[in-house]
């Protein structure tokens, strides 16, 4: 029997111990959340689990179905921003910028209740949320795609120029397919911005996931239960998302 | 700096697009009633957090006095029903833009709303009251200070009756009556301007109490502007329910009185309501069933 | 259109600009101590601060700010001003921390070990080596997240502070002239969201190496 205490601190040090140290630590930290939980009183809140989980379903349809419609409206926007004639370029990114700069709850106000008054068509909630969630969507992804035509060494392009490629060509055949690969975990990481933006459509009466928690609140008041279902629903989402992303990249930075 | 600037330049084009736009106002005059017949479907804007009037239980049904009044006008039109919901905030601008039919809530008549809306006749008579944490004073005189603060919804016409009344009032206004109460609470607000048969509702749940009556409050059904056709089938409809004491016992149902007013015209039905559906009115047969569904407690199963 | 009401209610835009701007600066001010705190902290080489941070990152981002500002509002029955504050600056310092520490990683790793390797201490080299080239780096992405807490500063109308967004509503239900009223209040958010981006811009050309 050697010196046991020097050993127990280099071991200590090694890199796998100290990752079985925190998850031990993690481990004892949910098992003392996941007793909280169990006291709780959950019997009023139980028989609404549908109509919550109809809520965050709502939440998932309207995050996937705006970055399926933003990102068909982005790559215009951002082709116009990189590539257009001068007053097209000066007129995309003054569109980006100041959508950009309008708080997404204005932006949810302006296309339910003044874009009717100025458009005479008159819209459902649903549609409204699906909307602006959509222009948010837009203005962020074109971002996403600029970036995306940029990452692209301007090597590429000149090389391509000096083989004889067409500016056309070269931008389908070298700079789009490089560009792509580049912004898809942006691009998904921008899902997990607009998982978090729906929340803001509770505001014009979208029965999402916020909402359907605070319908259920205000029927039976429970705050804790609910908002924890609140919290693990929307952290659980936003966490799947992530996961794809370092799944697809590991060394993507996440920053939305 | 010169993107800034170029924004800058950018912005004010894209302002001045927009005033050019919004030059165009909605003007659909007396179509409402043919537009609810030929979609088939009535959409009623009602209040999710109001009871008993309008509100959401656990599972998201509508329910309330207002919601069994939807119902039952829905079906005498022949027509689905689609509730929207509406706060004190956003029901006129709902409304005006067309995206409901009829504002079927606690909305009382005053001059400022008259300017853009209509109303039907009163078909529920309310008071305002103050709510407050039980334990506090409910005499309406010890909140008349500029050091309480006085919580309602954005909107609220009694915020303006109050403001009328005690001018340096301090209010905290919130955007859904939920939230006031929540508020009112945990001590954010020293008393609420709300009515009597929501607060009576609200004190039933436990820690809250309210004042005597410092106004009334009588409501309608709220709709656009230059209707008539719409708002006189309404008037009719409320009549005919009056007639039949459908409306009473509905009143009765979730309020847990008696009607404490009259219907119609200086409490006059209009005679002859009852030829309502004899010539192109719309007035169709109840189906088997119906009342009594319609007086129980799973009334929001008829939907 | 009636543009009058806008002059008629200018003593509420006003009011609710001054809130925003001096809830936003207050916010600005606490997420960037708090952000860099922890963004620094996850940049140490201690393998416990690292997981740490890393897990006060996530969590927070994963949760949408409304709510957490309704849960120290209405569940934690905090008042107004620092359950919005709060909520505000939790909220973006877990950004805050994900762009400083991708700033001071963005340094290149060789200056740490060459700085270690003439015998200064790690927060010597980090003081005098690595903070000076960082926060020239994270100027750009500050200043987006500094326009974000201007915009996501507009929820905390929904627990009634009497904010830009907040006096919209209220023209609104007092005048019912809501499309005046939120074009207005847009175009104040810009031109803050505009003041915030120039001035960012001076500060970079200040520091900035060229």
């Amino acid at each position: 029997m050697t010196d046991q205490p020097v050993d127990l601190r280099r071991a200590m040090r090694s890199p796998r111990v100290k990752l079985l140290i925190w998850r031990i630590g993690c481990g004892v930290v949910l098992m003392l959340a996941l007793r909280a939980v169990l006291d709780l009183d959950w019997t009023s809140v139980a028989p609404s689990w549908l109509f919550l989980l109809t809520g965050l379903g709502r939440s998932w349809l309207l995050a996937i179905v705006a970055i399926t419609a933003g990102g068909l409206a982005a790559a215009p926007l951002a082709l116009a921003r990189v590539y257009g004639p001068p007053g097209i370029r000066q007129a995309a990114t003054a569109l980006i910028e100041c959508v950009r700069a309008t708080p997404e709850l204005m932006i949810v106000f302006w296309v339910y209740f003044t874009l009717p008054i100025v458009t005479g068509n008159q819209v459902t909630s649903w549609n409204a949320a699906l909307g602006s969630l959509s222009v948010i969507a837009a203005v962020y992804l074109a971002e996403v795609f600029r970036a995306g035509l940029y990452s692209v060494p301007r090597g590429q392009s000149e090389a391509s120029a000096a083989t004889g490629m067409s500016g056309f060509s070269t931008f389908l055949y070298v700079i789009l397919p490089q560009a792509v690969r580049n912004m898809v975990p942006a691009l998904i990481a921008q899902l997990v911005g607009l998982f978090k933006t729906t929340s803001l459509v509770y505001a014009i009466g979208v029965m999402e996931f916020f909402r359907s928690i605070t319908v259920t609140n205000n029927a039976v008041f429970a705050p804790y239960q609910l908002y924890l279902v609140l919290a693990l629903g929307y952290f659980l989402s936003c966490f799947a998302i992530t996961r794809i992303v370092r799944w697809y990249d590991p060394k993507y930075q996440l920053l939305e | 700096m010169g993107a800034t600037r170029a924004l800058a330049r950018m912005a004010m084009a894209l302002a001045l697009a927009g005033v050019a736009m919004a030059s165009a106002e909605l003007a659909q005059a007396d179509q409402t009633l043919d537009t609810v017949l030929k979609r088939g479907k009535l959409i009623a804007g009602i209040t999710y957090d109001s009871p008993p009037s309008g509100y959401l239980d656990a599972q998201g049904n509508v329910l309330g006095y207002c919601a069994d009044v939807a119902r039952y006008i829905a079906k005498r039109l022949g027509v689905g029903l689609e509730f929207v919901q509406i706060t004190a905030s956003s029901r006129v601008p709902l409304l005006r833009t067309g995206r409901i039919d009829a504002e079927i809530a606690i909305t009382t008549p005053n001059k400022v709303r008259n300017e853009v809306v209509d109303f039907t006749f009163t078909y529920i008579s309310d008071n305002g009251v103050m709510l407050v944490r039980e334990g506090q004073s409910t005499k309406v005189e010890d909140y008349v200070s500029p050091s309480k603060v006085i919580g309602s919804t954005q909107g609220n016409g009694f915020v303006a009756g109050w403001k009328n009344l005690h001018a340096d009032a301090q209010f905290k206004l919130y955007p859904e009556e939920s939230s006031v109460v929540v508020a009112l609470k945990k001590g954010d607000v020293d008393a609420v301007l709300t009515n009597e048969f929501s607060a009576h509702r609200f004190a039933q749940s436990g820690g809250l109490a309210y004042t005597a009556a410092w106004t009334t409050s009588p409501d309608s059904i709220m709709i656009r502007q230059d209707e008539s056709k719409w708002r006189n089938w309404l008037n009719w409809a409320l009549q005919r329910m009056w007639l039949e004491g459908t409306l009473q016992k509905l009143y009765k149902k979730w309020y847990g009185v008696d009607v404490n007013f009259r219907m119609g015209d200086a409490g006059e039905i209009q005679s002859r309501v009852m030829e309502i559906g004899q010539t192109d009115d719309p007035w169709k047969d109840l189906p088997p069933g119906f009342f009594d569904a319609l007086l129980s407690d799973k009334s929001y199963t008829l939907q | 259109m009636d543009w009058h009401i806008l002059w008629q209610y200018r003593a509420a835009l006003w009011d609710g600009l001054v809130t925003t701007v001096w809830l936003s600066a207050l916010a600005i001010v606490g997420s960037t101590a708090v952000g860099v705190l922890v963004g620094c902290l996850g940049a140490t080489p201690s393998f416990y601060l690292r997981r740490l941070t890393a897990a006060y990152t996530e969590l927070l981002r994963n949760l949408p700010l409304l709510v957490k500002v309704f849960f120290f509002y209405f569940v934690l029955s905090m008042p107004t001003i620092p359950a919005a504050l709060l909520g505000l600056v939790l909220h973006q310092s877990a950004y805050i921390a994900d762009v400083t520490g991708a700033g001071i990683r963005s340094v290149a790793r060789g200056q740490l070990d060459a700085g270690l390797a003439l015998g200064h201490g790690y927060w010597q080299v980090f003081r005098y080596v690595i903070l000076p080239q960082a926060v020239r780096i994270v100027i750009p992405p500050m200043t987006t997240q500094y326009v974000a807490v201007i915009k996501n500063s507009s929820i905390v109308a929904l627990i009634a502070v009497q904010d830009l967004t907040y006096q919209t509503q209220q023209i609104n239900v007092e005048t019912f002239r809501g499309f005046e009223a939120a074009t207005a209040a847009t175009v104040l958010y810009v031109i803050v969201a505009l003041g915030i981006i120039g001035s960012m811009t001076l500060l970079q050309r200040r520091v900035g190496v060229r």
